[in-house]
């Protein structure tokens, strides 16, 4: 499969935003996929979005949006199983938050 | 972000003596307590609030740095109490390293923005191999506090 580069803006819309528990599970959802994934908020630096201590540090409240872009042959996959988990917010297994 | 001014010189705890995590936990709370962060009644909830926490993934997020969190409605402001173990201990980290550095944070729902600003605050510290070097570092509270005032003129 060919290498694909992707990105989208996702809005953060659960209550208490992107705070530790949605980027571990952020970050384990974006390490299921072989593809590059970068996360930016409001054009700052781009971090790795398979690192937890890189990801905490773009903590975006509710109403914010971050740029995920992802490159890799599985891109398309792994945008659409990160914009589920962000646009669900962040739920696992009926968790609130 | 004013990080340091959400943390009392009183509240850094650099000679933790806990060799695991729950003892640790268990002994800054006790020393929140102590210095009237917390009252009596608040104790054992926010203990076992943290513990929960942990059991739901570590906060040890790497590089020998933990911020144990919760939200806690009995708190009107953002507690953040520093622990210093000085030889390290298993947090289950992350990345399996020990962790010698502790912000555990207390927040009021209410103050949601400022725990997430706390939380960009100290994994950008942690991330930061020449910040996190200095934080290893730190011996005494009053080292703390003046690494945290340098490390916010960086940010």
């Amino acid at each position: 499969m060919k290498d694909e580069s992707l990105e989208r803006d996702l809005e953060i819309v659960n209550e208490y935003g992107l705070h530790l528990r949605p980027a571990g599970r952020f970050v384990k959802v974006a390490s299921r996929f072989a593809s590059e994934v970068r996360v930016s908020v409001d054009g700052g630096e781009e971090v790795d979005g398979k690192s937890l201590l890189a990801l905490a540090t773009q903590a975006a409240e509710k109403g914010r949006t971050i740029r995920v872009r992802v490159r890799g042959a599985d891109a398309r996959e792994a945008l659409e199983a990160l914009t589920r988990l962000v646009a669900g917010g962040f739920a696992e297994s009926g968790e609130e938050e | 972000m004013q990080f340091s001014k959400l943390v009392k010189k009183k509240n850094v705890f650099s000679d933790l003596a806990s060799p695991e995590r729950e003892g640790l936990l268990r002994e800054m709370v006790t020393k929140l307590r102590e210095n009237e962060e917390l009252t009596e009644a608040d104790v054992e909830p926010v203990y076992e609030a943290l513990l929960e926490r942990e059991r739901l993934g570590s906060t040890g997020i790497g590089k020998g740095v933990a911020i144990p969190h919760i939200r806690y409605e009995g708190v009107d402001h953002v507690v953040v109490g520093v622990g210093r173990s000085a030889n390290g201990l298993d947090f289950s980290a992350v990345d399996g390293e020990p962790v010698k550095v502790v912000f555990l944070i207390i927040a009021p729902p209410a103050k949601n923005d400022e725990y997430l600003s706390a939380l960009r605050w100290v994994t950008m510290a942690a991330r930061d191999d020449y910040n996190n070097k200095l934080l290893q570092g730190a011996r005494t509270p009053t080292e703390f506090v003046e690494l945290f005032r340098d490390i916010e003129e960086t940010m």
